[in-house]
Parts: structure tokens; sequence; C-alpha cells
């Protein structure tokens, strides 16, 4: 792989231990994957910050990145933290991981992630420039940036994607070369999109038959932007959950789709009874939305989309919202009808350990969350069909 | 008496240095929830391997499971100082790449399920570095 001289420099180590041990990760993934140079990147975003997800070992690895002087040399922005932090759920774990989920974050700062940034929403927080190449981890972030933001980015794992903050530097390899993003196969569709709990069936189904990228022949029949961008962002999340896939190419909305050429592909045709498998009942008094999270405007537009007497006649209680950190100090509305409105800035139950604050199920929209809730969260999940 | 078989694999990488040790064959693995982190012994029946050490040994992972926090734990195993010498596998996975850096150990990556196969569990082997290929020899002695 070619390298510069300040490359070979802080490989020999005088940048510093941090860099040194960054590079050389850096450089052996990219070695690995066949990767010809190293490119810049300008924005990382950083997986792996609960502590349910990465443990002591994760802490303690951290926490000798810092000593190590551990520094971030772009715009770095992590992903959400584990509710433990959320002053309504605190008294529910013991101090010590408590304890623990706050010395993660403060390590983070510490070594220059954005204070405000925990969400998995990273281009929520930074808009990036359309062709831009950025080193994110995060599924659902890394398939939004390539199929809809027009930006490049490998499916990053939380240590490349924090050792590619502290060098400003990524491997050029796989999703950064434009050779790679062709699609493999093409997807038809035959029913409209118009809700964001059916985006994420489909996506999760997509995800799982997928046999490489995917060319997806879609109508999104919904006009609010707000809306749609929610749809997108399911019905990708979702893809991104049964699947490694960093792209999905979707008709009239990925920004280099009209370029492709489909013609050759393996064409496959998804009808509604198709996917209409992963749908539950209800099995939860709660309900869930905002994974991937959204704004406070966006979750704003959805509490006034659903039918909040119709959620309450099937039993909903109480909705949890997740929503960025930066949106924490805008004024909440805890009461909609009968229903309480609890917002988690900052904050992911998706990696909490639900049953110790006495959460045993969860309703959702999201495919992700459908997913990941039964195996990273303890708890039952279903999808509920309302929005 | 002394005898070596050696297969050349052209495609394969390594990372880190030429190495030998005892193989321990792994149908599937992960370092979060596979091994005993404070001992370094493997308890998961369906690895194939339930009972044995990995200190030392060269890991031959037919297929790795779990996620990021996997190059976390090998890491503490490494300070631990239970790390295998080397881990050899088919799958480039960056994770394991990232691990197998933080812990200062070799990993070799494309090395297909077929010739994990031909090895057995404590066959002594050799891994070598020869130009763009790896080098595995099996020794007998």
């Amino acid at each position: 792989m070619y390298l510069d001289k300040v490359d070979e420099m802080i490989l020999n180590g005088e940048y510093g231990e941090a860099k040194r041990i960054a590079l050389r990760i850096i450089v052996a993934i990219g070695e690995v994957l066949g990767a010809e140079k190293l490119i810049p990147v300008s924005h990382a975003h950083i997986s792996g910050i609960s502590y349910f997800n990465i443990g002591d070992a994760g802490l303690s690895f951290l926490e000798e990145m810092l000593v190590k002087g551990a520094k971030a040399n772009i715009f770095t922005t992590a992903n959400p933290f584990s509710i433990v932090m959320h002053e309504d759920f605190i008294k529910y774990y013991k101090s010590d991981v408590v304890e623990k989920q706050r010395k993660i974050i403060e390590i983070l700062v510490k070594i220059g992630i954005a204070p405000n940034s925990f969400t998995c929403i990273p281009y929520k927080i930074r808009k990036p420039v359309y062709g831009e190449h950025v080193a994110w981890a995060e599924s659902s972030a890394v398939i939004y940036a390539n199929s809809i933001l027009g930006i490049y980015t490998n499916r990053e794992s939380g240590i490349s994607s924090l050792m590619a903050s502290i060098i400003g530097k990524t491997y050029y390899a796989g999703m950064h070369i434009d050779e790679n993003r062709k699609p493999e196969m093409h997807i038809i569709v035959k029913e409209d999109l118009k809700t964001i709990s059916f985006a994420s069936i489909l996506g999760l189904y997509i995800g799982q038959i997928s046999k490489g990228i995917p060319f997806i022949n879609i109508k999104i029949a919904v006009e609010d932007g707000i809306y749609r961008d929610l749809i997108l962002r399911s019905l990708l999340s979702s893809i991104a959950t049964t699947s490694d896939l960093p792209l999905a190419i979707i008709k009239n909305v990925t920004p280099t789709a009209k370029y492709k050429d489909v013609s050759s592909l393996e064409r496959i045709e998804i009808e509604f009874k198709d996917v209409k498998i992963f749908i539950e009942e209800k099995c939860s008094n709660m309900l869930f939305l905002g994974c991937p999270h959204m704004t406070l405007e966006e979750a704003e537009f959805i509490l006034n989309t659903i039918n909040l007497e119709n959620i309450e006649k099937l039993g909903i209680e109480k909705i949890l919202i997740a929503i960025p950190l930066q949106d924490n100090n805008k004024f909440f509305i805890r009461k909609r009808k009968n229903i309480e409105i609890q917002y988690l800035p900052g904050m992911c139950p998706v990696v909490s350990d639900l049953i110790k604050a006495n959460i045993h199920s969860l309703a959702t929209v999201h495919g992700k969350a459908l997913y990941y809730i039964p195996k990273l969260a303890r708890a039952k999940s279903c999808m509920m069909n309302i929005v | 008496m002394y005898d070596e078989h050696c297969i050349t694999i052209p495609n394969a990488k390594i990372v880190g240095y030429n190495t030998e040790g005892k193989a321990l064959k792994l149908e599937v693995l992960s370092f979060l929830g596979d091994i005993d982190s404070k001992t370094g012994i493997i308890i998961s029946e369906d690895t194939g391997a339930k009972n044995y050490y990995i200190k030392d040994k060269i890991l031959l992972v037919k297929r790795f499971r779990g996620s990021t926090v996997g190059a976390y734990v090998l890491y503490s195993l490494c300070k631990n100082g239970l790390a295998p010498k080397a881990i050899v596998t088919d799958d480039p996975d960056p994770v394991i790449i990232a691990g197998i850096v933080l812990c200062n150990i070799t990993g070799v990556f494309n090395v297909s399920k077929t010739i994990i196969e031909r090895i057995e569990n404590e066959d002594k082997i050799r891994i070598e570095s020869i130009g763009n290929s790896i080098k595995i020899c099996v020794i007998k002695e």
C-alpha cells in the first residue's frame, strides 16, 4: 500500500502511540482488503457506545487509547448510549453500570467526539456534502449515507471508525470506489410504499433475500418530505439489519440511480403477501419510535400523523421516542391525549438491558428495533402497523 | 523422523509475522461469548473445541460470528497473557483484523475451509509469508 512520508513517521511512532496504533489498524485492514492507498475522510462516526454493548473490555480499551493520547483529528460523532443515563430509568440500574456508561461518554468527549452528537443519525448533526468520503460505523447511517446522501463510506466497526477519526484517513477500498457501487440484482416491489411499518417489514425481507447490492424499483406514494425521509430511513435501516449491505440503489431516490444499467440483472418481484409474515400482533402497552433516531421536528410530525385515539384503544399507554442529544434542551410535551410521551435524548433502548428497567416488551414501527430488541435488550418486540 | 507437508495459498493475506504453534480448529467463533475471557478456555459446544485452551495456539476458524465487541475481548485476552499465537480464517473481517493488530499477533485471511479441514487439532504448523503468497506447513516430528 502506498503511504506518504507522514504516514511512515506515524507508523514509526513519531506522532505518538495512539496515532501509531490507529494507522496500523487502518493499514492492516486496507492491506488485507487489497487497498492501494489511504484517502482523507472528513467525518467519522463511532458505534459501540453503550456499556451493555462493549462491556468492561471496551471501556478499558477506550481508557487506554485516551491515556495513549487519542484525539479526534476530524469532525467525529458517536452513536447513542444506553438508557441508564435517563433520569427516569437510572434508579433501575446498579450504580457501577451507570458509572461505567458515564465514563465511556466522558472518555469519548475527551477524545474529541462532538459532545452533543450522540445519535445514530449523524447526517442531522452535520449535513455532508455530496461526494464526500467519510468513515462511519452504525449500519443504518452507512446505508443512508451511500444510498440517499450520495457520500462514500464503508460499513466500519466501532474500532475502525475511531481509528479513522484519530488519523483522519481510511483505506481506499470497498464502497469508496465507484466501480464497487454497481447494482447486482433488480428488485421490483409491486406495492406502493406509504407507511414506516411497511417500509420496515419490506426492508427486513429485502435484506434477507439480497445476494448483492440491490436496485430497488418502488414507488413512494407520500408527498410530505419529512414522512418520506422517515420511510426511507426505516426501509434502509431494515435492509442493513438482515444483511451486511452498505448500499441499496433506489429508483428516483439514489442520486446516481438513473445512470445504473439493470437490464442484465437477475429480477425479483416482491408482492405484499411475500413480506406480511413479519407483522405480529400488539405485544406491549409501550410504543417505541426513533430507530434510527428522529429529530424533535420529525417526532412532532409523527405524533400528529398517528391516530392517537386509535392506538390508545389498542392499549398503548406510553410512547418512547429516541432523539439526538442535541435536541435535549427543546421544550417537550409530556402528554398527548392520555398517552405519556417520554423522550430519550442521546439514548437507545435497543442497546440497553430493558428487563432491568421493568420493560418486558416494546411495540414499534421500525424493522431494526423489531429485530434487535429481543437479541440485545432481552425484551419481546412486535410491529404495529399504525404509521 | 522429521516430515513436513506444505501448501502455498496465492491469495491469502497476512497481518503480523511468520509464526509456528499447535493448531486448534473451530467451526465457528465469537470472542464474545464463546471463550471465558478470564481463563482463555472455549466454553461453547458448537465451536467444536469446547474445553480447549486458546493460549499460544494457532486458531483455524472456519467462520466468525458476532460484532465489534469481539475485538475488545480479544484485546483483553491478550492483555491477560491468554492470546493465541495466530488466527487463520477465510473471510477478511475488519473487526478481527483490528483485534489482531491490537494484540500484536498474526492473522492469515482468505484460507479456505477446505484447507482448514486438512489440518488436525494439535498438529504443529508453521506460517510463512512468501512474496504475495502464504505458505502453511504441517510439521510431523
